[in-house]
């Protein structure tokens, strides 16, 4: 099914994910709209518990259940809508045309079999193809993902690998089958910076190679203004800004994203205090009524309380969910 | 669904203002309950304690787990006036199984009460320290632990004479390596945790931190471990009567009731029955007990 | 060595034996600190800096004697430390004390907040409960928390309100040095920021000497007066945080500060990234250790390690290269 030039590849509307747990239950995702489009790299951006793992695990059809619900919402991939789906047709989907890229590579691998042998599998799985010519192709895309001496890699085993060369394989295999959509969940958080830079480097290049669309998770705003172009920054579950990487830097409209910017240390900063966001994440049991992020704002209102706000365009792609702004630009 | 929730949110604010202690123990009553086989587990221990407690008030027939018979009254099938019949002296068989349930109980708590005396403190000393003293302590445990339990119980009893203080004295001895080994192998990786370095760097005494900091993260284990051997020390102390080395008649214990019961097991099948069923049940309860223990502290630990 | 130095380190060196085979002899040595020379001075936020496996969380528990150093000398307040034997080095402790990375793990899970704050009081003071007590609720209002906290377990808190605990109990004898050992790193950004004001106000009232140990380069430079760049073990550059992040002269120190990302979309980095992986601290490379990484690298770092030389104003490199620069100058 081909994509009109402004169709979105991927079209998050009205998503609600909710957990039961002991505490109670938990409203985890709550997101209005979202969009990414072919080829682009969208970053989602925020701290623990803001529901940005969640959606990318809601995308794939990954979440837990009992336990995870999906109330409401579509997820409109290529215009189909994969939360209808049912599990055999997701896991066609997944690894061929979305795959996941996760954390933590250590135990994103087997540790009882040869890195080799987990990466034929998705190969053979998805593209039909015997042992021999998948594994060919496997050599290609370690030799691509830029693993030295990927013969040796394939006859390894995951703890043989420093972290650096594990997330290289782990993203080999995520591209092996040319997906549409990629979705990194903190690629690089447990790397160190050197490496960091390695694989960050490595996504811009595939990025450039494969014409996959990215959709990076993390916390660390320093990674998505480098290899990014649109950002969604969240916050307790729901979206509150949206826009290009150079109009969110720059001109932070969201109180939290603004604050966010700001409490990050960096030259400049040294010698003042740091802005802090006083108070502490909401629990998502009982989140606050009206904006979730008005007990902390320092400019809330009387209306923030009493009802969300929707995300609204200021006219340039940058949209905000706050009462501040007005649809079409002016505060 | 989401009414037990919120019913549950109102009842934990509830006891969010009490003490520490009661507030953990308040915060898993909901899972326990949830738990069908422990629920019946605590309802059968419960149960069991109360009788014991109460069973010189509540036995028609007191004097016959004292040492009083009643030869008219031998061999009397269960009926209204013998729940479970009498025995070979004419005895109150209920009575003398309630009477059982203390003594039962008391070996139970004796028993473990001793092997983890001895068992934890050098379980955690052998952890903590490393090296040569944990060497030796761990050899020490492995001679003890060669043996099989039972047999080891048996060879001390006998050397010792049969009585029941003996029995406990030497199922003591078989038991407490088990923990001792058990609580070295915890011992070893709470050690290593952050909060035990920071101690070390406060300055904090070394014993001070084997028995605040490091024992009392590793007893999970211990707890469920002790709960379920209840049990089993229970039908090792009736397996040691039985073979006529731990209580002496005329004492109530149950495997001595069952040992005696068996010569007259063909025609007067309640003798061993009843204080059999007794061993059964209760060994099953703490199993169960035992059981529940470990899942709910688990998933605790990890929301901890 | 200045007289003002609240801890001198000399020399430090920390092997860990990797034992093999069936007896269990002693094949290799893991080089995890590998001489290591530093002076932190009274009031001075001292950043020890580096990426995973090169030794600075070694070098810390060195410092604070929870493991016995392999070689080197250590000096508190111009007293040896190095060989102190356990009564005297308790005596010591009231002064130095830490704050762990991992908020979960660093309080003992079964103690309550009251005992865990109490517990270096009731080690070296003869307070009675009443004014321990009296202090605790002082030290967590100081840090942030509040009365009703005391008799909560530590798992009914958030990272950042732990690691306030952490903070308090490390106050709580008024040390003059505290070792913070990447106490930020498992929090949030927003919690951080609240976390790194704290810090610094305490120090400010307290009058503490900070040892932090991070590999996070801008919460670094925000933070430090002076930091060392440790690599494999050694300390490849150090001096005044300004002037290294304005003029870093190590390769690596280079390579490091060229890698972090900033939160600014026009400053795109990655113009020289650093190839290959840290080597294993068990087979360094001989010569100078970062050698196999350096795109300088001459015949001389393949077979000499350099000495750490004072370029001018107390800022120090260990590169053959720099040597001969500033020698030639």
């Amino acid at each position: 099914m081909g994509l009109r030039a402004e169709e979105p590849l991927l079209e998050i509307k009205n998503l609600k994910v909710c957990f039961n747990t002991y505490y109670g239950v938990v409203k985890a995702v709550d997101i209005d709209h979202l969009k990414l489009l072919k080829g682009e790299t969208l970053g989602l951006v925020g701290e623990t518990g803001c529901g940005k793992t969640v959606t990318a695990l809601t995308v794939l059809k990954l979440i837990p259940s009992p336990g995870g619900t999906i109330e409401d919402g579509e997820i409109l991939f290529k215009g189909e809508n994969l939360l209808s789906k049912k599990e055999a047709e997701m896991r066609k989907i997944r690894g061929k045309r979305i795959s996941m890229i996760f954390q933590d590579p250590m135990s994103s691998l087997n540790p009882v079999f040869r890195v080799g042998d987990q990466a034929s599998r998705i190969i053979v799985l998805h593209q039909d193809l015997q042992e021999k010519e998948a594994k060919e192709k496997v050599l290609q895309v370690f030799e691509l993902v830029g693993l030295p001496s990927p013969a040796r890699v394939f006859e390894s085993y995951p703890h043989e690998l420093s972290g650096g060369m594990r997330q290289r394989v782990m993203i080999s295999m995520a591209i092996s089958c040319n997906p549409d959509l990629l979705i990194a969940d903190e690629p690089t958080s447990a790397l160190d910076v050197t490496i960091q830079a390695q694989i960050l480097r490595l996504l811009k290049d595939l990025r450039d190679k494969i014409g996959a669309s990215i959709m990076l998770i993390t916390h660390d705003l320093a990674v998505v203004a480098q290899i990014c172009e649109k950002v969604a920054v969240m916050y307790a579950g729901s979206i509150v800004e949206f826009g290009t990487v150079e109009s969110i830097f720059s001109r932070p409209l969201h109180p939290y994203t603004k604050m966010l910017l700001e409490c990050i240390p960096r030259p400049g900063t040294r010698g003042r205090k740091l802005t802090a966001i006083h108070g502490f994440v909401p629990s998502l049991v009982d989140p606050p009524p009206g904006c979730r992020f008005h007990p902390r704002c320092p400019h809330v209102t009387d209306l923030c309380s009493k009802s969300r706000p929707g995300l609204v365009d200021l006219g340039d792609g940058h949209l905000v969910s706050c009462f501040l702004y007005k649809q079409g630009g002016g505060a | 669904m989401r009414q037990d929730w919120n019913v549950m949110k109102r009842y934990r604010e509830r006891v969010e203002a009490r003490l520490p202690q009661v507030r953990e123990i308040a915060y898993t009553w909901p899972i326990i309950r949830g738990n069908v086989l422990t629920m019946v587990g605590i309802a059968i221990v419960l149960a069991l304690i109360v009788l014991g407690v109460l069973a010189p008030v509540i036995s028609p027939y007191p004097e016959h787990a004292m040492g009083a018979t009643s030869s008219e009254d031998k061999f009397q099938p269960p009926s209204f006036r013998h729940l479970f019949g009498t025995d070979e002296l004419g005895r109150d068989i209920f009575s003398r199984v309630l009477f059982g349930i203390r003594i039962s109980f008391m070996i139970g708590v004796i028993v473990i009460g001793l092997a983890l005396l001895v068992g934890l403190p050098l379980g955690v000393i052998a952890g903590c320290a490393g090296g040569k003293l944990d060497e030796v302590i761990m050899r020490v445990t492995d001679m003890f632990l060669s043996f099989p339990a039972l047999l080891l119980a048996l060879a001390i009893s006998a050397a010792l004479g049969p009585a029941l203080v003996n029995s406990m004295i030497a199922i003591a001895i078989a038991w407490w390596p088990w923990y001792t080994r058990l609580v070295r192998g915890q011992a070893v990786s709470v050690k290593e945790r952050p909060f035990v370095e920071a101690a070390v760097a406060t300055g904090v005494r070394r014993l001070r931190i084997i028995f605040r900091h490091v024992l009392p993260n590793c007893l999970t284990p211990i707890i469920v471990q002790a709960s379920m051997d209840f049990g089993s020390v229970i039908l090792t102390a009736a397996s040691l009567s039985f073979l006529g080395l731990g209580a002496q008649p005329p004492e109530p214990e149950w495997g001595l009731m069952v040992s005696i019961g068996r010569n007259y097991f063909l025609t007067n099948w309640w003798l061993t029955t009843f204080p059999g069923f007794a061993i059964v049940i209760t060994v099953l309860a703490f199993n169960f007990l035992g059981d529940g223990l470990r899942e709910i502290l688990d998933p605790r630990a990890r929301r901890i | 060595m200045q007289t003002g130095d609240v801890l001198i380190v000399e020399g430090l060196k920390k092997y860990f034996p990797v034992r093999a085979g069936l007896l269990l002899k002693t094949k290799r040595w893991v080089r995890a600190v590998d001489g290591v020379d530093f002076e932190i001075g009274r009031t001075e936020t001292f950043g020890l800096v580096g990426e995973s496996g090169c030794g600075k969380t070694t070098v810390a528990r060195t410092i604070l004697r929870v493991i016995e150093p392999t070689a080197g000398r250590l000096f508190f307040e111009g007293v040896e430390i190095t060989h102190l034997g356990r009564e005297e080095m308790r005596k010591l402790r009231r002064d130095i004390q830490v704050v762990f990375q991992d908020p979960f793990w660093s309080l003992n899970p079964r103690m309550i907040v009251k005992d865990i704050v109490a517990e270096p009081m009731e080690t070296h003071t003869r307070l009675t409960r009443r004014e321990v007590e009296h202090r605790v609720i002082e030290l967590l209002e100081t840090v942030g928390l509040a009365k009703e906290h005391l008799r909560r377990y530590p798992h009914e808190f958030s990272g950042g309100q732990r690691q306030r605990i952490a903070i308090a109990r490390a106050l709580s004898l008024n040390p003059k040095f505290i070792v913070l050992d990447e106490p930020t790193s498992a929090l949030d950004v927003s919690v951080q920021a609240q976390i790194i004001n704290l810090l610094e106000e305490l120090q400010e009232k307290f009058q503490l000497t900070y040892l932090y140990i991070s590999h996070d380069l801008n919460l670094i430079q925000h933070i430090s007066d002076r930091i060392a760049v440790m690599y494999l073990g050694r300390i490849v550059e150090s001096g005044p945080v300004e002037e290294i992040f304005t003029n870093p002269l190590h390769p690596y120190t280079q390579a490091l500060l060229e890698a972090i990302p900033v939160p600014d979309p026009n400053i795109k980095k990655g113009k020289v990234i650093l190839e290959g992986g840290v080597p294993s601290p068990e087979n360094p490379p001989p010569g100078c250790k970062f050698h196999t990484r350096c795109r300088y690298a001459t015949e001389t770092c393949r077979e000499k390690e350099p000495e750490l030389i004072d370029t001018g104003g107390g800022h120090t490199a260990a590169c053959h290269l720099i040597e001969a620069q500033h020698a030639a100058a």
